[in-house]
């Protein structure tokens, strides 16, 4: 099947004629559209056109989350600063205990001399 | 002989239209004709004037091909575009568009002609006729039959912009003919 044969058949001819006619009567708005999207000028993005949508679709539940997170959140954050002071006295006590004892050797002379053996079988 | 080689090369191969000097002046040439093609596939004005200014923007890139190859290149292109509308058109929500916004966009675009108005009332109702066989067919019928007798581009080059065989277009063609013959009969 040949082009030529396509050609010369008069239903493709009156077809491609028609065709052709619609061409030529595509209205202005339309070629005017289509003389700046040449361009790239008119709509530089013209996938977005249904953007407002998805964004509005996304952005709102979204906003509820935070919403609902930002109730949630002074009951799950914990006092600023208390953790921190309990957790460094409680090492610092420790830490102070463990120092005296080790300054004092009277304790350790005194748990091996024979005064610290009835205390300890009681 | 040789004139008779001419003459089979002649009726194999169509004469092909001038090659555009310029990118610019092939889309300025190819706009409209790719408008009505996006048009009848699409069913929708805005998604086939946003089909066909993608299919150009993408063009620009390949700015640097040789101009023998920009219209199977650009048919291709505007073709996979049609295809990624249509895919994304399923999951649009279209009920959220006004009524009036879909029943506009949905009716074959027509320029409204002072001179000559039952002429081109004529055209306008023949060309509805057809656009609405083209969209009753399989798309691949329809691709088939408006790249290779609406825009008489040959089979090679149909072929290439539908990425298939050069005998897949002649059958996708046949079978488009066939059944857009029994559906417009005036056409005979």
């Amino acid at each position: 099947m040949t082009s030529a044969t396509d050609k010369q058949h008069p239903f493709d001819r009156d077809l491609q004629q028609l065709h052709a006619a619609a061409v030529r009567n595509i209205s202005a708005d339309t070629l005017a559209r289509l003389r700046v999207a040449r361009h790239g000028l008119a709509r530089p993005a013209p996938r977005h056109r249904h953007a407002w949508r998805w964004i509005a679709a996304a952005a709102l539940p979204a906003i509820l989350a935070v919403a609902i997170g930002v109730q949630f959140l002074p009951l799950s954050q914990p006092v600023p600063g208390a953790a921190p002071v309990i957790a460094g006295t409680e090492t610092g006590d420790y830490a102070d205990s463990v120092t005296a004892l080790d300054e004092n050797p009277d304790l350790y002379l005194w748990l091996a001399s024979p005064e610290a053996l009835p205390l300890a079988m009681e | 002989m040789l004139v008779g080689t001419a003459a089979t090369q002649d009726q194999d191969t169509p004469a092909r239209p001038p090659v555009a000097v310029s990118l610019e002046l092939f889309l300025a040439d190819v706009g409209t004709r790719a408008f009505r093609f996006a048009e009848t596939g699409l069913r929708n004005r805005e998604d086939a004037l946003d089909a066909v200014q993608d299919a150009m923007m993408k063009m620009l890139g390949y700015r640097e091909r040789p101009p023998a190859e920009w219209t199977p290149l650009f048919w291709s292109i505007l073709r996979r575009k049609i295809v990624d509308l249509q895919r994304r058109g399923n999951f649009r929500l279209r009920w959220l568009a006004p009524a009036s916004e879909r029943s506009e966009d949905s009716q074959i675009d027509w320029a409204d002609s002072a001179a000559g108005p039952s002429q081109s009332h004529d055209q306008r109702e023949a060309y509805a006729r057809l656009v609405s066989g083209l969209r009753t067919l399989p798309a691949r019928q329809r691709e088939a039959f408006t790249l290779r007798v609406l825009e008489e581009l040959d089979v090679a080059d149909t072929a290439t912009a539908m990425g298939c065989s050069e005998g897949s277009v002649k059958t996708h063609l046949s079978r488009a003919r066939d059944a857009l013959r029994k559906q417009l009969e005036d056409f005979r």
